[in-house]
């Protein structure tokens, strides 16, 4: 088998179809196979959950998923935590996905069965859809509806502005094209670096030939955790860009529970100064 | 030696000149910022590791043109 009979397939080949008109794809089945994994290890670490961890499994996992969140907090600042969930579920899949495409090797897919679940341009578009969906979503709910789509068509930059308004709105209009491009280039990176790198493995098998190419089988691990990591923390930033508020937080000042027997010059001082006067 | 051939070749020679040069220089900057202070050296490779990532997908996106044209003709 030498370097005449490689075919590079940009499509995955359909394995069977559940009903006329849909198709299972080796790439769906490996997905499947990376669902089971995940499930699995979830199952793992719930139903033996100890509330004082002893052992290896609990505390790797608690140590690895707790690293995160304080990194989210460096990423998009306090209220960045609350997209925890889909964070993590984004980073989980798609690292899972990429290995997986790395240790099945060449057998397992020159089978016809497996390929690399994100080195199907459909997972990865599905993946930035949904992170699509969701930064959007999170911008309505922040801004409003109306006030989201304000950002794009600057209405009323247009009307109160003059000249500058009128740049304004022609920048919010460029806008659009900017936010339209984040899920393609969120979709393209991922596919392109996980396909190229399945390019890389088959000519790197088919030249070196029984012997593992190790230094390229090392590259692609590498490059599936920079590239989970890439598409999740720029999901983040792009989330804490579209809830960014610029007007800056109103907070009462009103005597809290136990500085309401403080007495009276303590009182003033804090809401003189804004934070707390109470002696510790 | 079709025109397909040429252009896949051109389309993936010419579209990773600029990331090359891009993430070297992103490399010394990070690595110079690392001297200047070895305190901030996790915050500064995480942002070098980042950018470059960034860097390295506009080179995947004419990869993925060249990909394209080879498989369409």
């Amino acid at each position: 088998m030498g370097i005449q009979d490689l075919e590079i397939h940009l499509s995955p080949k359909t394995v069977f179809q559940i009903a006329p008109g849909i198709p299972v794809t080796n790439t769906v089945i490996t997905m499947w196979v990376v669902m089971a994994i995940l499930i699995g290890l979830a199952l793992a670490v719930r139903l033996t959950l100890k509330f004082v961890p002893k052992g290896f499994f609990q505390n790797f996992v608690e140590w690895s998923l707790h690293g995160l969140y304080n990194f989210m907090e460096e990423v998009g600042g306090k209220a960045a935590k609350k997209h925890f969930t889909i964070f993590i579920t984004f980073f989980l899949t798609i690292l899972f996905s990429n290995w997986l495409g790395i240790a099945m090797g060449l057998i397992a897919e020159e089978s016809g069965f497996l390929r690399a679940p994100t080195s199907d341009l459909n997972t990865t578009a599905a993946f930035a859809l949904v992170a699509f969906i969701y930064f959007e979503y999170q911008g309505m709910k922040s801004h409003g509806f109306l006030g989201h789509l304000g950002h794009f068509v600057n209405l009323k930059a247009l009307f109160t502005g003059g000249g500058m308004g009128i740049i304004d709105f022609f920048v919010g209009l460029l806008h659009i094209v900017s936010e339209l491009v984040r899920p393609l280039a969120l979709a393209l990176r991922l596919f392109g670096n996980i396909f190229g790198g399945e390019i890389v493995l088959t000519v790197a098998f088919l030249l070196i030939g029984p012997a593992f190419p190790l230094p390229f089988m090392g590259l692609e691990v590498i490059i599936g955790l920079i590239q989970a990591f890439v598409f999740s923390v720029l999901f983040l930033t792009f989330t804490t860009l579209n809830t960014a508020h610029e007007e800056e937080d109103n907070e009462v000042i009103a005597p809290t529970k136990e500085e309401q027997s403080a007495p009276i010059d303590v009182i003033v001082g804090r809401a003189q100064h804004g934070k707390s006067g109470v002696p510790a | 030696m079709s025109l397909t051939t040429l252009a896949a070749a051109i389309a993936i020679g010419l579209g990773v000149l600029m990331p090359a040069f891009s993430i070297g220089r992103i490399g010394s900057k990070a690595v110079e910022s690392i001297a200047r202070q070895p305190e901030a050296a996790a915050k500064i490779q995480l942002n070098m590791i980042l950018s470059a990532a960034f860097a390295e997908g506009l080179g995947i996106f004419s990869f993925v043109i060249a990909i394209l044209i080879l498989n369409k003709a």
